[in-house]
């Protein structure tokens, strides 16, 4: 917690970015990974984490990583259904799986399909898999691919049987990768205009777009302010507030005034981008500078809309009950071992 | 003590919101009201922009200029507020003495 902030971190990803799980031939995959692992460096010191990321981060790395270098009480881990370089995914299912296993009690699985990957079939039986066997509460999408294997979140041949699928099994939170592109995808096949008709025909799914679409902010604040199923999770987005806290305030006093701050999340990314601790001090430090308000009209932020933002709005959806005092300590599996 | 606030007729309240809709029908928008609460002198009537309002960035200036000024004609209403995005309250001051002026 954060004073009486719960924290509940919509997003981290245990990724697998090591040698045995790269597809080291396929189109791009040395470039992307290198870019990935670039990002990673640009901000270490930031965190000052030695560990490396060219390898599989474990649950328990992980846990120190969000629990105990950072004031976070829950967190859910959400699979990369990337197979475009990784031969078991970008962060695969098993993988962050287990870190809700190590932490039945803080964390959360979000698993993650794609139609494009062995078709529509293999991704229907796998969603089920993850739902029933491994306890997946909600699904991460990500649609834009290379090379012609894109796929449209409003193809009722393709992408609605999975988010029927999903419904089925019970899940009402959807979850979207959109801008952002990964290495060298066309920065086109991320954008997010194709999730109004989806939203639409499946008013009572709820769906959360991530990165806030950039480079297509314009679009992704004009959707979400429009459709009331539509959310914002500032994954990574927040995370440049120490380092460009200019740009977080011009974009979080346009979320403020034309999305509204019951649709905004925080996701760290942790993982690739450290223990969480550092861009949490530097958001609970933001506020909207008086000439932004002034001459855009954007309001302040507030202890309570950060409290919104930090859990409250994502606790809200996934049904969950926010801690009201400091959770003890966590037990890491190592020391359950012990 | 609690203070005592005057009542708000209901009838008035929807008379007071036809007539705001039928304006903001120029643009094909509208509002809904979603509650009374308890203001300061009164009551603060709660809304939600419906149709092509919603993802409007010029929301807080339809507040001010046409929906406050409506609303608050309806004795016991002394204030306005909408769901979803917020203005600067400077600002929203600023488009009131506009609209005023």
């Amino acid at each position: 917690m954060i004073g009486d902030i719960a924290v509940f971190d919509n997003v981290v990803h245990l990724h697998d970015m090591s040698d045995a799980n790269l597809l080291a031939t396929a189109p791009g995959a040395q470039r992307s990974r290198e870019l990935a692992l670039g990002l990673g460096e640009a901000l270490r010191p930031l965190h000052g984490d030695p560990e490396p990321y060219d390898v599989a981060i474990g649950a328990e790395r992980m846990g120190r990583q969000v629990f105990d270098h950072s004031p976070t009480d829950l967190a859910m881990a959400q699979v990369v259904p990337i197979f475009d370089w990784f031969e078991n995914w970008w962060a695969p299912v098993e993988l962050n799986a287990s870190f809700r296993d190590a932490y039945p009690d803080r964390a959360f699985f979000c698993g993650g399909v794609d139609p494009g990957w062995k078709g529509l079939t293999a991704a229907l039986e796998h969603l089920e898999w993850q739902v029933r066997d491994l306890g997946a509460v909600s699904v991460k999408f990500y649609n834009g691919h290379q090379d012609g294997r894109t796929w449209r979140c409003d193809d009722e041949k393709v992408a609605y049987p999975v988010f029927e699928k999903a419904r089925e099994l019970g899940i009402t939170v959807l979850q979207f990768h959109k801008g952002f592109p990964f290495g060298l995808t066309p920065v086109e096949e991320t954008r997010p205009n194709d999730l109004q008709r989806a939203a639409r025909d499946f008013p009572d799914l709820q769906f959360l777009v991530h990165h806030l679409g950039i480079p297509y902010l314009d679009e992704t604040v004009n959707i979400a302010a429009r459709w009331p199923n539509i959310h914002l999770v500032l994954s990574a987005n927040l995370c440049f507030t120490p380092i460009q806290p200019r740009l977080v305030q011009t974009q979080l006093g346009r979320l403020l005034f034309e999305v509204g701050v019951d649709k905004l999340m925080w996701g760290s990314e942790a993982g690739l981008a450290g223990p969480p601790a550092p861009y949490l001090r530097a958001f609970m430090d933001l506020e909207i500078p008086e000439d932004l308000r002034l001459g855009y009209g954007y309001p302040q932020i507030t202890h309570e809309d950060k409290r919104k933002i930090l859990g409250e709005n994502f606790a809200r959806l996934m049904g969950v009950t926010l801690p009201t005092q400091p959770l003890p300590p966590v037990v890491h599996p190592s020391e359950r071992a012990a | 003590m609690r203070p005592h606030r005057p009542g708000v007729r209901p009838t008035s309240l929807a008379v007071a919101v036809e007539a705001t809709n039928r304006a903001l029908a120029a643009h094909a928008g509208g509002i809904e009201v979603i509650e009374l609460q308890d203001a300061a002198a009164g009551r603060e009537a709660v809304v939600r922009f419906t149709g092509m309002c919603t993802g409007c960035a010029f929301k807080p200036m339809t507040l001010a200029a046409t929906v406050e000024p409506m609303l608050t004609g309806v004795d016991g209403v002394t204030a306005v507020r909408a769901l979803g995005g917020r203005a600067d309250p400077e600002a929203m001051a600023r488009a009131r003495r506009f609209v005023a002026s």
